[in-house]
């Protein structure tokens, strides 16, 4: 009886065993057949991961920088030598840090802005341009009598941070306006 | 069967090989190159806190002819000027550094006509700093006898 159970397992075993083998070789064969030619990328993976960390590493990650046209006040090319005579009257706008500090500010409501004249106190750089762009020939509203190239002087008062210069130099540019000169406070 | 086996084992796959020489010829040729522009940004532009302003009406810088002057600020006391930097060159802000610097923006002046002047200054730096710089330049211009010099401020692109 163990000899018979033995002897039908021995078949079964060489059959599993065959099959086996035939299915390797189908695969070899099958290997052969669909073999293509392959390139080894790993050195230029290597080479290109080297670069890639190379340069994180070697920039430096900072924001472009972009640039504003200024005019120079008093253009003296022209032989003009007297810097108190001014063509047309020109808009003076004051310009002064609310808190000179070491503390870096928040610089939204960190200075104060002033034009000289009967005009509403713009409050923001914000309010400045749009009161400006409405009295601009062909600016907002339409009813503005200034040509673009009207003088606009901007006066900023000692210890006035540079950044708060160039805001308000900025928002009078915004409103349309091509002749706007720097000077200090003569007061 | 066995003869097939046998004449293909006598000819071995043939293995493919890059040629990475001329990938790391140019590779180099890159690393030099961008070693060189960074080196020659940086002699131009020092480290400073550019002012920033929200939906400025600026331009991006072009091609043109352009020299930075960069005006750097006191780190102890904030708000005062250090000193001024042309290509690595300093000057002091006082007499004496403000007529070297426009000497020295008037010989680039009479080189290149359509020099442009770029104003790098720090956003603390206070303004009573500024305004001898910007007389410097402008007496550079009119010692050349041009009509006016072109200057731009320099200010950082605003944030998206």
């Amino acid at each position: 009886m163990a000899s018979l159970e033995s002897n039908q397992e021995i078949p079964e075993a060489v059959c599993v065993e065959a099959r086996r083998a035939q299915r390797r070789s189908e695969r070899k064969s099958n290997r052969r057949s669909n073999w293509r030619p392959t390139l080894n990328l790993t050195s230029m993976i290597d080479v290109v991961f080297l670069l890639l960390v190379y340069f994180m590493v070697a920039t430096e990650f900072k924001r472009a920088e972009v640039i504003e046209r200024l005019d120079l006040p008093n253009r003296l090319g022209a032989g003009v030598a007297d810097p108190f005579e001014v063509p047309d009257h020109p808009v003076v706008i004051t310009v002064s840090s609310q808190d000179t500090d070491s503390a870096r500010s928040t610089v939204a409501s960190g200075f104060t802005i002033g034009i000289e004249g009967p005009f509403p106190q713009p409050s923001t750089p914000d309010a400045l341009t749009r009161l400006l762009s409405e009295r601009r020939m062909g600016g907002t509203g339409g009813r503005g009598l200034w040509p673009e190239d009207h003088p606009i002087v901007l006066q900023p008062a000692p210890g006035t941070d540079w950044e708060h210069v160039v805001r308000t130099f900025d928002a009078t540019a915004r409103a349309g306006y091509n002749n706007i000169s720097l000077n200090p406070n003569k007061g | 069967m066995s003869t097939l086996i046998h004449t293909r084992r006598k000819h071995p796959p043939t293995q493919v090989e890059s040629n990475l020489t001329s990938m790391i010829d140019v590779v180099f040729l890159l690393i030099v190159f961008f070693v060189l522009v960074s080196q020659v940004v940086s002699r131009e532009a020092e480290p400073l806190d550019l002012p920033e302003v929200p939906d400025a009406a600026a331009a991006v810088a072009g091609e043109e002819s352009r020299l930075v002057v960069n005006v750097l600020s006191d780190a102890e006391q904030p708000g005062i000027g250090l000193r001024v930097m042309v290509l690595g060159q300093p000057f002091s802000i006082d007499a004496d550094g403000c007529e070297a610097l426009a000497e020295r923006v008037a010989v680039d002046l009479e080189q290149q006509p359509d020099l442009a002047i770029h104003l790098r200054a720090d956003r603390e730096v206070h303004f009573e700093w500024i305004q001898p710089i910007l007389d410097a330049l402008r007496a550079a211009s009119a010692r050349v006898d041009r009509a006016e010099a072109k200057v731009h401020l320099v200010l950082l692109e605003p944030a998206p």
